[in-house]
């Protein structure tokens, strides 16, 4: 018997199939030049990880077997073959067990029909969902009463339609079933009623000497009605204590304007008006319920043809972060020399500009960094009034005040960035809240603690023991979605409601108001942050009561019809915080600056929040944590980035465990080599290491533990970043999965990138471009052969088409989980992603180009492209996918036979097949979750993006029933609806006036792989990029 | 004397075409059988929770289709009948019938009733019904004279093939938008059914496709 050329993995085996590790040779040479070949990609060549930059395609695990590992999947034991033979006939008559009767399947109509319900059309209710206290209005998408798909609210100010991936992925928090259901006691079950009958008489005490033994911790909010509840509670308990907490502290945003302006205010970049920006760490471009808005307004700049031409970005950061991607001069530094780049920043503009005068930095920066600030600052002075600079929430109150400092010498307040008051509640929810806290349990003065902020006890820094602190607290009591590690320490648990099952209200970033109303009943009979407040209070009202009381006062003349207004619009007019213009205090900023001190050298540790699971809220959602990261594509688990030149000179590799201590405190994290990353720092992200269940997760019915917790390593002092870093490889190896390198490019330009100066000068460059042009008769159909016959799409009223903006798309990720949302994807596990199997439709890819120190970032969402020649057409045995009269490519699931034949010969990799029964085994509550509208595949399909065909469907019903044409923008996939940068647009090509056609006439279209003459009707827009010649 | 007597050339032969036959006999016995109407399940009585007859509804008190029926022309679904559209007669009419008593504690103890499922399409296919409403498809087009039925049977078979004769020549089965719901329409005597199918699939717009997207999503 020969050994096999490629080993079968075998089905069933625990451990998942280990990519070889790659390590990296002592000779290796991180120097440009040694990319795999390319042609054509304007001169660039483009690769995705290390291993491919320095071998090429030979280094990528599983390169030397054609399909990806696991793709042979075989029963152990018994050989199929024999098993087939034997069981045919059985089969055969096992058969004839299909003749019997299906049951009836029953119907179930309302008693009452609710108001304008028509069963079989979804409603969408307008609300908002709250991330880190700040709400962002979203539409729900609700059918027969249960939620099932969250938009963006187009007439909020900040949301615009759009949102960013959490928000998409609510959903699997609503309906995930290990929700807790039960309020808790010490561990025994008790009631509500139970519970306020128990607090009404601990506040009788509690009165008695003002509350000075009562405690609240809550998370950050912005709710006006937990405001009012505060407040009532201060009046009733005029000693109790509020503290904030958040793992991802906004202080040093309020700390530097306080520093700046003399109190804290809520600074608002407008960056669609600046030429020239430059973040100082700031990821403004990840989109968050506070950021949405700036997507936009970014990337509407970013377009050559934009009248006041492209913007360019400068990014200062020690990581590689999502805004870094799409920077066009990223320097690497270190967040502790953050102060001191700002404050040579403002040395540089003060030779200049008057009011920077008196800034000096405590050390003079090193070569790169001084020739990148000599150049950024001509940059900014040239562009007064249209300069902006933005700091970073993880970096100190001074970065931020000097970085006001220099937006008011540039002109920039009152044009690039404009100021309110504060729209959330406390202005800390970090150190100095906080501390008090920790004090008063260490010198037991508390006697009651309200908990509401989201698991303290796994997101407190390391240095403090909060569990042991609680334990002395007489009677703690906890509201949270889960039970989880503060609710086993605390007397008191209470399942939580899901915004989307309460009342509530909660404000923007720029302060419009927007009711938050329930869209399903408890599902788990949870209390809302506002009911168990009430239970301190002496009168019982509902909450949906004090919220129309508060709001009352907002109308101008008829409450009731107004009210309903506001539901049904997401916002309450007028309620938008007035901007203020705060003049400068360049003294007190200059004072501060005076006692900066160089920082000390080392190695850093930079704590960051997941672009995934943020803090670990959201690590019990499955859709998230497969959601590859942004950057890394990692899935399933954090990891310690590390830059090439330390990994080589550490010899680490990716997955080797590392042992990270910081002041005598140790954590293991897998290194993951990051190009672009700062050699002088390591960046981890926190949230990860609970011991979970998993939502819809196959193999996981145990608990496992998902990633590494680094929130040991965090102080309340230093949160976001510490020097003195020790870095130890242990010897052990992890398994990290990753989905990046499932296929492979061999070398060809996939997504391509340009200098606008290289743009303008070959607006044609026939070599990338598609050898079909729009319009261009001759060409169509005969520049290549094709196998198959050409389908005349003249008959039909549309022929859809995408198109993909590059130079707008941030990589943010957001439609991948709206896709998986709408179309009822299944997520599939850590172990499987190893094996390839992952299956969202949307695989969000990223390129790097230049060296690995730093490269250039290109993302690139890539779905089925629906070819007009579609290769995977011609090979399917059963005519499973087809071509549409409108030019989609169909997938027919109930034809699938599973050859994967198709999958093979697609060359964009798009299709993914269902190698287990994934939606098997769902729990009711789950079921809940799915579109009605889409239908659920089973084991043995192949399945691929649609192009939302259910969505254009429906609106053709509708259009067609009103005898009229489908309008531009009245149809929208759901990638394209969430996309905060309107990088996606969905239309027909037959009207030329559409903005899918004019995008597909630009002069920036290529077709990818256009030389296979597949005529995809996807095409995608050149990024652009606008350097600094100055800085080459 | 042969080995084999003559008349086993005849066995031979016989074997040889039963050999070829009886699987021929058997796919094609397959494939009558689940196109007959015992495999389609037409004109099978379902019984219902409640002895609901839609002779009497239809025929005799000739209510329309869409008092009760009420969001078939701007929805997927036909709508079931909310138990209030029951009770909506029902509180006055026959209010004490020994009938209707399951009506009336579903209604009382707000429990949907739980009714039979007649017309069962697979999951993987995505019938409207407001589209076909709305173009001139008649309802007794596809259910049949439900006014003559005591319990509601499947007339049509539901299959893909049946599905698709019409999206192919849809003229044939077009009325006028006013007779959506008659039982008895017929075009007027004189007129000729080709020409005004022809005419209504133009006057209401009728673009049928055969693309699988028009069905399976």
């Amino acid at each position: 018997m020969t050994t096999p050329r490629f080993p079968l993995p075998v089905l069933g085996s625990s451990a998942p199939v280990d990519p070889p590790a790659v390590e990296l040779p002592d000779e290796a040479s991180f120097a440009p030049g040694r990319t795999p070949g390319s042609e054509h990609g304007y001169g660039r060549s483009y690769w995705r990880s290390v291993e491919e930059q320095l071998h090429g395609d030979a280094a990528l695990p599983g390169r030397d077997q054609e399909f990806p590992p696991g793709a042979f999947d075989a029963p152990k034991g018994f050989a199929r073959r024999d098993f087939l033979q034997l069981m045919g006939a059985s089969v055969a008559l096992a058969g004839l067990t299909a003749c019997t009767e299906k049951p009836v399947e029953k119907i179930l109509a309302y008693t009452k029909t609710p108001e304008g319900m028509v069963p079989g059309n979804p409603f969408h209710y307008a609300t908002a969902l709250v991330q880190d206290g700040i709400g962002l209005g979203v539409l729900s998408t609700s059918w027969e009463g249960r939620p099932v798909k969250v938009e963006g609210n187009p007439t909020h100010p900040v949301s615009r339609g759009s949102t960013g991936p959490q928000v998409q992925a609510e959903l699997a928090c609503l309906y995930d079933p290990f929700r807790a259901r039960v309020l808790k006691e010490r561990g025994a079950g008790r009631s509500w009623r139970g519970f306020r009958e128990a607090m009404r008489g601990r506040a009788g005490a509690l009165e008695k000497d003002g509350g000075a033994r009562l405690r609240f911790l809550s998370g950050p909010s912005s709710s006006p009605l937990i405001g009012s509840l505060r407040q009532a509670i201060a009046q009733r308990f005029p000693k109790a204590r509020f503290h904030a907490w958040s793992a991802t502290p906004r202080d040093s945003v309020y700390d530097g304007t306080a520093l700046a302006f003399g109190r804290p205010l809520e600074p608002h970049y407008l960056v669609e008006k600046a030429d020239v920006l430059v973040s100082l760490d700031a990821d403004f471009l990840e989109a968050r319920n506070d950021t949405v808005d700036l997507n936009l307004g970014f990337a509407n700049r970013r377009e050559p043809h934009h009248p006041r031409g492209l913007n360019r970005l400068y990014v200062v950061e020690p990581r590689f972060s999502i805004t870094g991607g799409m920077a066009d001069h990223r320097l690497k530094l270190r967040s502790a020399d953050m102060e001191g780049f700002a404050l040579s920043l403002a040395a540089e503009l003060g030779k200049t500009l008057p009011g920077l005068s008196g800034f000096r930095s405590p050390a003079p920066l090193g070569g790169e960094a001084a020739k990148f600030v000599a150049a950024v600052g001509k940059d900014l002075a040239s562009k007064r009034g249209a300069a902006l600079v933005i700091p970073g929430e993880r970096q100190t109150a001074l970065t931020h005040a000097v970085a006001h400092a220099i937006n008011a010498a540039l002109g920039a307040i009152g044009t690039t960035v404009t100021f309110t008051e504060p729209a959330v509640l406390d202005t800390s929810t970090g150190r100095s809240s906080w501390q008090a806290l920790v004090d008063d349990l260490r010198a037991g003065k508390v006697d009651t603690l309200v908990i509401t902020a989201w698991n303290p006890v796994f997101t407190a820094p390391g240095d403090v023991d909060l569990p042991t602190l609680l334990a002395k607290v007489p009677n703690a009591v906890y509201l949270g979605l889960h039970d989880d590690e503060t609710s086993r320490v605390v007397n008191w648990f209470l399942p939580a409601a899901h915004p989307f099952e309460s009342w509530g209200d909660a404000r923007s970033r720029e302060g419009t108001v927007s009711i938050v109303q329930p869209l399903i009943q408890p599902l788990f009979g949870g209390i809302s942050e506002a009911e168990l407040l009430g239970a301190f209070l002496a009168d019982e009202a509902k909450p949906y009561d004090r919220l129309k009381a508060l709001h009352a006062a907002h109308a101008k003349t008829d409450f009731d019809s107004e009210w309903e207004v506001w539901l049904s619009n997401g916002v309450v007019p007028g309620t938008a915080s007035a901007a203020v213009t705060p003049s400068l205090q360049g003294d007190r900023v200059r004072t501060a600056a005076g006692q900066a001190r160089p920082a000390p050298a080392g190695l850093e540790l930079d704590l960051v929040h997941d672009y995934k699971i943020l803090d670990g809220r959201y690590s019990l959602n499955s859709w998230l944590q497969e959601l590859p990261d942004p950057i890394t594509k990692v899935t399933w688990d954090n990891v310690a980035q590390v830059g090439p030149g330390l990994a080589k000179k550490m010899g680490v590799a990716n997955g080797d465990l590392l042992l990270l201590t910081v002041s005598g405190r140790s954590v293991e994290v897998p290194a993951w080599v990051q190009p672009g990353h700062s050699d002088d720092a390591v960046t981890v992200s926190f949230g990860y290491g609970r011991r979970q269940n998993t939502l819809g997760v196959k193999d996981a019915d145990e608990p496992v533990v998902v990633g590494h917790d680094v929130y040991p390593l965090r102080t309340a002092a230093a949160p976001w970043f510490a020097t003195g870093l020790e870095l130890k490889k242990t010897g052990r190896k992890y398994t990290i999965c990753t989905t990046q390198v499932h296929n492979v490019t061999e070398g060809r330009p996939i997504a391509l990138m340009q200098s606008v100066e290289e743009f303008e000068k070959h607006p044609e460059a026939p070599d990338v471009r598609p050898p079909v042009k729009l319009g261009n008769k001759e060409l169509e159909g005969s520049a290549l052969p094709s196998v198959q016959p050409a389908i005349d799409y003249s008959k039909q009223q549309y022929k859809w088409a995408m198109s993909v903006d590059m130079s707008r798309c941030t990589g943010c990720s957001a439609c991948v989980m709206a896709c998986q949302a709408e179309n009822n994807i299944p997520v599939v596990g850590k172990y499987q992603v190893g094996r390839g199997r992952e299956m969202q439709w949307i695989r969000m890819d990223r390129y790097y180009s230049g060296p690995a120190e730093s490269p250039e970032m290109v993302t690139q969402p890539m779905f089925c492209q629906h070819c007009e020649t579609a290769p995977c057409e011609y090979v399917c045995p059963v005519n499973a996918t087809v071509h549409s009269d409108e030019g989609l490519n169909d997938m027919v699931y109930n034809r699938c036979i599973g050859t994967r034949y198709c999958s093979n010969n697609c060359p964009y990799k798009v299709r993914h097949f269902n190698y287990l029964h994934w939606t098997q085994d769902k729990t009711q509550v789950e079921k809940m979750l799915m579109n009605p509208d889409v239908t659920v595949r089973a084991r043995g399909v192949m399945e691929k993006c649609t192009y939302c065909v259910q969505r254009i469907e429906r609106t053709r019903i509708v259009a067609r029933i009103e005898n009229r044409a489908i309008g531009d923008g009245e149809l929208k996939t759901a990638c394209q609806q969430v996309c905060p940068t309107n990088a996606l647009t969905f239309g027909s090509l037959h009207d030329p006036k559409t903005q899918v056609s004019q995008r597909h006439a630009d002069p920036r279209r290529f077709d990818v792989l256009h030389e296979l003459n597949t005529r995809p009707r996807t095409v995608y827009l050149t990024k652009i990029k606008n350097p600094n010649p100055e800085l080459g | 004397m042969p080995l084999f007597p003559r008349w086993t050339n005849t066995v031979s032969r016989l074997s040889g075409v039963l050999l070829l036959a009886l699987p021929a006999v058997a796919i094609a016995g397959l494939m009558i059988v689940v196109r007959s109407t015992w495999g389609t399940k037409q004109e099978r009585d379902i019984v219902q929770p409640i002895e609901f007859d839609h002779r009497h509804h239809v025929g005799d008190e000739g209510i329309d289709c869409r008092y009760c029926h009420y969001t078939v022309e701007k929805s997927p679904y036909p709508g079931l009948p909310a138990t209030t559209i029951c009770m909506s007669c029902h509180a006055q009419v026959w209010n004490k019938s020994p009938l209707l008593g399951l009506v009336r504690e579903y209604y009382f103890k707000d429990r949907p009733i739980p009714w039979n499922s007649v017309h069962n399409l697979p999951d993987f296919v995505y019938f409207n019904h407001a589209i076909h409403v709305n173009k001139g498809v008649g309802c007794v087009t596809c259910h049949g004279r439900v006014d003559q039925m005591a319990l509601i049977q499947q007339q049509a078979p539901l299959s893909m093939g049946w599905c698709v004769s019409c999206h192919r020549n849809p003229e044939p089965q077009l009325r006028p938008v006013e007779f959506i719901t008659s039982m008895t329409w017929q075009p007027a005597p004189g007129v000729d059914r080709e020409k005004l199918g022809a005419q209504l699939a133009q006057q209401y717009n009728v673009h049928t496709r055969t693309s699988c997207d028009a069905c399976h999503r």
